[in-house]
């Protein structure tokens, strides 16, 4: 059963961090400017298990190329969209 | 005979029948954006004319645009691909042969949807290609043909999608033995960049299309609302739009750079630099769009950075420029009208090049934005140079297509007057930089007379040249005279293969021009031929498909109904759901079958199998497609001043519980994907149905989520503004996705009822990458719309 120690703990991961942000958002003491990027920030770390593990490129090494275009391609959509607001 | 024949063509899922549909109705296209564009030259002929109305004019403009580049430019480039693409890299066929009539057939049917607005109440789209906003909105254009324009390219994106995963996957995964990547000919090598280039930037535009349709449909608020809807366009559409520019030109680039090696007699120069500037061209084309935002109010640091990144690309192609020149460099340069086309699109490109890097400065591209300038500008690049490109490919692979040769008099006939005419159009546009674009008409005094005048004779005679061109085409296959198997001494793998007298030693081919470039592909040279000497013989009945063909059908009328009422809609998606029974019923009984490739060079992918290859590649380009949802969300949430704070619409709670049942769904399909080599089929069934159960619940409590939420008091709807706006389209979005999973999940659960093999447990574990993608999107989707 060893091998399904690893989708166990990918689960147990996205979800605790799942909570824990629904936990962060309802407690009224934190400002949205540090509330926002932590939650994003743990946003980012269930999606990089995620696309580890869930799509395999933990396993397909020349996938990586195509993740790391793919996410660049998708950060730079967000990013310039972000950065091209009229002022 | 003619029912064969007839049932040939719309059943095809050969490469070479398919590439040959596209090559026609490509062409069938450009006529008709040919007769439009030659309408508003007639009309700008002289001052004061009244040839076309305004609002017919519009129409002329916006619809010449869109099929040009849609439908006739860069699907001709895509019918050389998928006639040449597998025979160059010693393939069969495609990767996937029923995706490619697919891909064919959705581009045709979008086409038609878009074209059959001029007979839709109100006219055809009149927004311009660019469907800039507010102009597309339902406010200032009503009419059913932009959302019939928009619901044509949603088709056309979805064909590009399918079509881009089958040439990548093709090209990654069934090179033959010894055809490395260096060893690919420049067609290919630019087919795959333009492949790169479409895999990420037509999921932007299929984003922008969606919200588009959904604000005329729905009355969400993307492009309308007045916290910079109009911006949010611009960056979505460009960020597709100038990629899009390379797309059409790459191809064409390509296919000059073997007319080049052959009528140059010489290999390329520095080959792996041309190489290089692809990958380089690839890159920085998506960094580089915003120089068409330089009016819109963008900042200044923006500004400058996308002055410089425009002007960082003109070095990749410069170097191109040098390659093109240092092959001829004091070789014999053969005359013949592939090259003389070659040479047309390279001396045509210069011009649109140079006169890109002036529109690349942030000062001068001030002064000359809307204005002729560009539009000569960009027809010089997009029009001159691809189209010069593509008809060098047609004169060079026409012998090889049909085994009869074009002649060579009309040949030089139609150069001769296709370039004196293209330059008498677009030319003097660089002189009527104080003209604005668009408009119908112009009064004398502003002395634009003499220069439209001038424009439009060159229009007329760019026509004629056409007319020859079509004449050679026609007299040849009528009765031309028979091509050799190799007539311009290629030295590219599809010359040794099929048509043109029938297959030639590639020994012979190699030889002959002194040039041991075929043999060097393997130690074996006989291995690469074997690989798809024998298409003839297998392509037969069994790998015709009506799926593909009715599949389209389906989405077409189901979208034309977004324009043309609710009955049409569901008459569509009752068409789709025919088709796709069908389809689905043909894989269970194996109805449609094609034989393996034998194993080839797969570098760096041996260990993975194509349809994983494929399946990646779509998840490659939905990054793209969700990346540019949420970052539309995040555009309007950073532009609104209100927003809705946490917990105050949503229910926090009950989002999150959900999220856990989601992410619970990939735990059980990752174990069942884990499972399926050391498990029994029961146990791997019970877990693939788990998942169908929980994406289900997930679905269920989604949708009592939206129905509280639209009978709430007050209710929250698609048009309760932005914050509307965005939940349920990026829910919904994400939604289909998971609808469309669960789908092929009963699928799996149906084909995997009577035990495993090899073929059913690898779709099993292909399925696992799309659902992981699934869950992957909602953990963005869940704390933007439910936390922050």
């Amino acid at each position: 059963m060893g091998y399904k120690v690893t989708p166990l703990a990918v689960w147990a991961y996205v979800v605790i961090v799942a909570i824990v942000q629904i936990v962060l958002v309802s407690y009224q003491g934190l400002s949205s400017s540090l509330l926002n990027p932590v939650i994003i920030v743990l946003a980012f770390s269930q999606a990089a298990i995620i696309v580890m593990f869930g799509l395999q490129i933990w396993y397909e090494k020349p996938f990586v190329i195509l993740a790391v275009a793919s996410a660049f391609f998708s950060a730079l959509a967000i990013t310039l969209a972000l950065g091209s607001i009229a002022h | 005979m003619v029912k064969t024949w007839i049932k040939r063509w719309l059943y095809t899922t050969d490469h070479k029948d398919v590439g040959i549909l596209y090559f026609v109705t490509s062409f069938y296209f450009g006529f008709l954006a040919a007769l439009l564009a030659l309408f508003m030259r007639t009309q700008l002929a002289v001052p004061n004319n009244k040839f076309l109305g305004a609002a017919e004019y519009n129409q002329a403009v916006t619809m010449h645009g869109l099929l040009m580049v849609f439908w006739f430019l860069s699907p001709l480039g895509i019918a050389f691909a998928n006639y040449f693409i597998p025979p160059q890299i010693g393939a069969k066929d495609l990767a996937f042969p029923r995706l490619n009539a697919l891909s064919y057939w959705l581009y045709a049917f979008g086409g038609l949807v878009t074209f059959i607005g001029f007979f839709s109440p109100g006219g055809a789209a009149n927004a311009g290609w660019t469907n800039y906003s507010p102009l597309t909105s339902i406010q200032f254009s009503p009419n059913a043909g932009e959302t019939l324009a928009a619901a044509g390219l949603i088709i056309v994106s979805a064909s590009v999608t399918v079509g881009t995963i089958n040439i990548l996957t093709t090209i990654l995964f069934h090179r033959a033995p010894g055809m490395t990547f260096m060893k690919m000919p420049m067609f290919t090598w630019f087919i795959f960049f333009t492949m790169l280039q479409m895999l990420w930037s037509f999921p932007s535009l299929l984003a922008g299309l969606i919200m588009l349709e959904s604000d005329r449909l729905l009355g969400t608020m993307f492009f309308t609302s007045v916290a910079g809807g109009s911006i949010l366009w611009d960056n979505v559409f460009w960020f597709f739009g100038h990629p899009e520019v390379y797309v059409v030109l790459l191809p064409a680039i390509g296919a000059v750079m073997e007319i080049f090696q052959v009528f140059s007699n010489r290999a390329l120069y520095a080959k792996k630099v041309a190489v290089g500037a692809g990958f380089a061209i690839v890159a920085i084309s998506f960094m580089i769009y915003g120089h068409h935002m330089f009016l819109t109010g963008i900042n200044v640091t923006e500004q400058e950075v996308f002055t410089i990144n425009t002007e960082t690309v003109s070095i990749p192609f410069g170097a191109l420029m040098v390659i093109f020149i240092a092959t001829m460099y004091r070789s014999a340069v053969k005359l013949a009208t592939p090259m003389l086309f070659g040479l047309g699109s390279l001396a045509i490109f210069v011009i649109g090049g140079l006169t890109g890097v002036f529109n690349s400065s942030l000062a001068l591209d001030i002064a000359q934005r809307g204005t002729f300038f560009v539009v000569g500008h960009f027809h010089y690049v997009m029009v001159g140079a691809s189209l010069f490109g593509l008809f060098g490919a047609t004169y060079y692979w026409w012998p090889k297509m049909t085994g009869k040769m074009l002649s060579e008099s009309l040949g030089k006939l139609h150069f001769t007057v296709s370039i004196i005419g293209f330059n008498l159009i677009f030319f003097p546009m660089f002189f009527l930089m104080d003209m604005p674009r668009r408009i119908v008409t112009y009064t004398a005094d502003t002395g634009w007379g003499p220069l439209n005048l001038l424009a439009s004779i060159g229009a007329y005679i760019f026509i004629f040249g056409h007319i020859i061109f079509l004449t050679n085409l026609l007299r040849s296959y009528a009765r031309g005279p028979p091509a050799a198997p190799n007539p311009w001494n290629g030295t590219t793998l599809e010359w040794t293969s099929w048509k043109g007298g029938g297959p030639s030693p590639i020994g012979v081919a190699a030889s002959s021009i002194g040039r041991p470039l075929l043999s060097s592909l393997s130690a074996d040279p006989h291995s690469v031929r074997s690989s798809h000497e024998t298409v003839g013989s297998e392509i037969g009945h069994q790998h015709w498909s009506s799926r593909p063909i009715e599949l389209s059908l389906g989405l077409a009328v189901a979208l034309a109904g977004l324009g043309f009422g609710f009955p049409i809609f569901v008459l569509g998606l009752v068409i789709l759901a025919w088709a796709l029974g069908g389809w689905v019923s043909d894989d269970l009984h194996d109805k449609f079958m094609v034989p393996d490739e034998p194993p080839g060079n797969r570098w760096p992918f041996q260990t993975t199998t194509k349809l994983k290859l494929g399946m990646w590649a779509f998840i490659s380009s939905e990054f793209t497609f969700f990346g540019v949802l949420l970052g539309s969300y995040a555009f309007v949430r950073y532009n609104f001043s209100y927003w809705p704070p946490p917990g105050s619409i949503h229910n926090i709670p009950v989002g999150g519980a959900n999220t856990i049942i989601l992410l619970t769904s990939g735990l059980t399909m990752l174990l069942a994907v884990q499972s399926i080599k050391t498990d029994t089929i029961k146990h791997v069934r019970a877990l693939l149905g788990s998942t169908l159960l929980l994406g289900t619940v997930f679905m269920i409590i989604k949708g009592s989520e939206w129905y509280d939420l639209l009978t709430g008091n007050p209710p929250f709807t698609p048009q309760t503004g932005l914050p509307g706006s965005t939940f349920f389209v990026i829910t919904g979005i994400h939604g289909a996705h998971v609808i469309a999973g669960l789908v092929a999940l009963v699928y799996l659960l149906v084909r995997t009822r009577n035990g495993w093999t090899p073929g059913k447990r690898a779709t099993a574990e292909h399925f696992g990458l799309y659902w992981a993608f699934v869950d992957m999107v909602w953990v963005f989707v869940f704390p933007l719309l439910y936390l922050i």
